[in-house]
């Protein structure tokens, strides 16, 4: 077939199989697509022109609203880029705490993503199980911070909101409860021989893709690269380095691998809430010793449910940030999908964009 | 056009670098200079091609080399006005397609800088 019997179907960046704005143009010959163009820059927020006009507290209310479902994962790289400017020594009962919630997000956001991938795939059941089981986390979360999302529980130099002896015991009972029935939800997807018959050997990201285009997170480590910032990185403001699970790594690199990777995913996320549940260190949340922001550069890494979210600040001795620069996990995720929609069918490409776990709000700022 | 910054990011990309981001800023000292700089993970390592650009000057691009600076390298042109070699006219923006006001960063960074030397 030569190049001008080639179709150019275009979705959005208003379409009805399309949740946030964004415009992917598939020149095609007959089912299979052959060259993708996205374009991006319909929800453009301006969050760093914001963050230049803003004091660093109201610009971690600013950087909250970055992303609905990453809403820990944000401010708290954003705080610990002030904290390593000003060299605030984060208490460990905060750093805990705040690792059991980016614990909690990433338990969520993945249940999200497989929620979606079930209802694309048309397994309504599944989604709705998803969903339930989601809900019960947020749940969780609102106990926990007082808020569904946009938790408001990051400040510069801890976290703020406590948790009592009472409340670690509630938490820990609806964690009891809520287990098993996400194991199970595990277990039902991994054998279920639909799914991943319309999902295994589709969507393929090779490793050295994968490498070359600079993916990270589920993406990345579903495609065999040994990246997880928790493992990888100091982070300061967190206590991974206290606490031992897993990385999982996944080879094939397609759809199926990415679904798997954010399942297992789960099961180490429960393993650190426990750990942290168990072990959490006595002591305050907030540090005593408040100095000002001095000039200076921060660089913060936070493994963010989609993968590494990096925070470059830079500060000139007032209350007020000179410059913050965000490279949230999508930006360069999305990117990805020029190499992955190559060759696939375009029935697929529903599913392919969506294992990649996109967002598109958040990497538009 | 400085011509070495395609050859640093080879040998980074040898080295098994992995590129991030790439962050630009008006220099906050004195104001005259764009700061462009290409951040990668070394093995857990932060490292970095840095180099400080003039107003409209046009740099090198390692889009041959590390594919994903793509998008980043579009938004420092349209938010600074920095020019990378390799782009067609129509793919120099990409967050502000749009509209909107030119170059916006630098020009609120600008602001600070007089500011400050103001004070």
């Amino acid at each position: 077939m030569n190049r001008s019997q080639r179709f150019v179907l275009p979705i959005g960046p208003i379409h009805i199989a399309l949740e946030e704005p964004i415009q992917l143009k598939l020149e095609t010959e007959g089912n299979i697509v052959k060259n993708v163009q996205l374009k991006i820059g319909y929800v453009h927020r301006a969050i760093e022109f914001l963050l230049a006009n803003r004091d660093f507290y109201q610009g971690i209310i600013v950087v909250e609203r970055v992303c609905g479902i990453c809403s820990h994962s944000h401010p708290t790289c954003f705080v610990q880029a002030l904290e390593q400017i000003a060299g605030i020594e984060v208490p460990l009962r905060a750093r805990y705490l705040r690792t059991l919630i980016g614990e909690l997000e990433r338990i969520h956001s993945h249940l999200l993503n497989t929620a979606i991938a079930c209802e694309i795939l048309g397994f309504k059941t599944l989604f709705v199980r998803c969903m339930n089981a989601r809900e019960n986390i947020k749940d969780l979360m609102e106990g926990i911070t007082g808020h569904r999302g946009n938790y408001a529980f990051n400040t510069i130099g801890g976290v703020r909101k406590d948790l009592v002896e009472d409340e670690i015991h509630e938490v820990k009972k609806s964690l009891d409860s809520l287990e098993p029935e996400i194991f199970q939800l595990i277990e039902t997807v991994l054998s279920n021989s639909t799914l991943i018959s319309r999902t295994k050997g589709i969507g393929v990201l090779t490793y050295q893709d994968a490498v070359d285009l600079s993916v990270v997170g589920p993406v990345a480590r579903a495609s065999g690269v040994d990246l997880d910032l928790r493992k990888d990185v100091a982070m300061p403001g967190a206590a991974y380095e206290f606490l031992e699970f897993e990385k999982v790594i996944e080879k094939d690199g397609d759809v199926l691998s990415r679904i798997k990777v954010r399942l297992l995913e789960m099961i180490e996320s429960f393993k650190i809430i426990k750990q942290i549940l168990k072990d959490l260190p006595k002591g305050p949340i907030l540090t005593k010793k408040f100095v000002p922001i001095p000039k200076g550069i921060g660089i913060s890494r936070w493994e963010a449910p989609r993968g590494g979210l990096i925070y470059y600040c830079i500060t000139d001795g007032t209350d007020i940030p000179y410059r913050v620069k965000i490279r949230a996990p999508s930006f360069v995720n999305i990117y990805a999908l020029n190499r992955i929609l190559i060759n696939q069918d375009v029935a697929d490409v529903t599913i392919i964009s969506g294992s990649i776990d996109p967002c598109f709000s958040c990497m538009q700022r | 056009m400085r011509i070495n910054l395609l050859d640093k990011a080879k040998k980074l990309k040898n080295l098994g670098a992995r590129y991030i981001t790439t962050v630009a800023y008006l220099k906050p000292d004195t104001g005259d200079k764009v700061v462009v700089r290409h951040l990668f993970d070394l093995n857990g390592k932060l490292e970095e091609l840095t180099y400080e650009a003039e107003f409209s000057e046009t740099l090198e691009s390692i889009k041959e080399v590390y594919p994903a600076v793509e998008w980043s390298e579009r938004e420092v042109m349209e938010l600074y006005g920095i020019e990378f070699s390799g782009y067609p006219e129509e793919e120099k923006k990409l967050l502000l397609s749009s509209g909107g006001h030119p170059f916006p960063l630098l020009e609120v960074e600008k602001q600070k800088v007089s500011r400050k030397r103001h004070e």
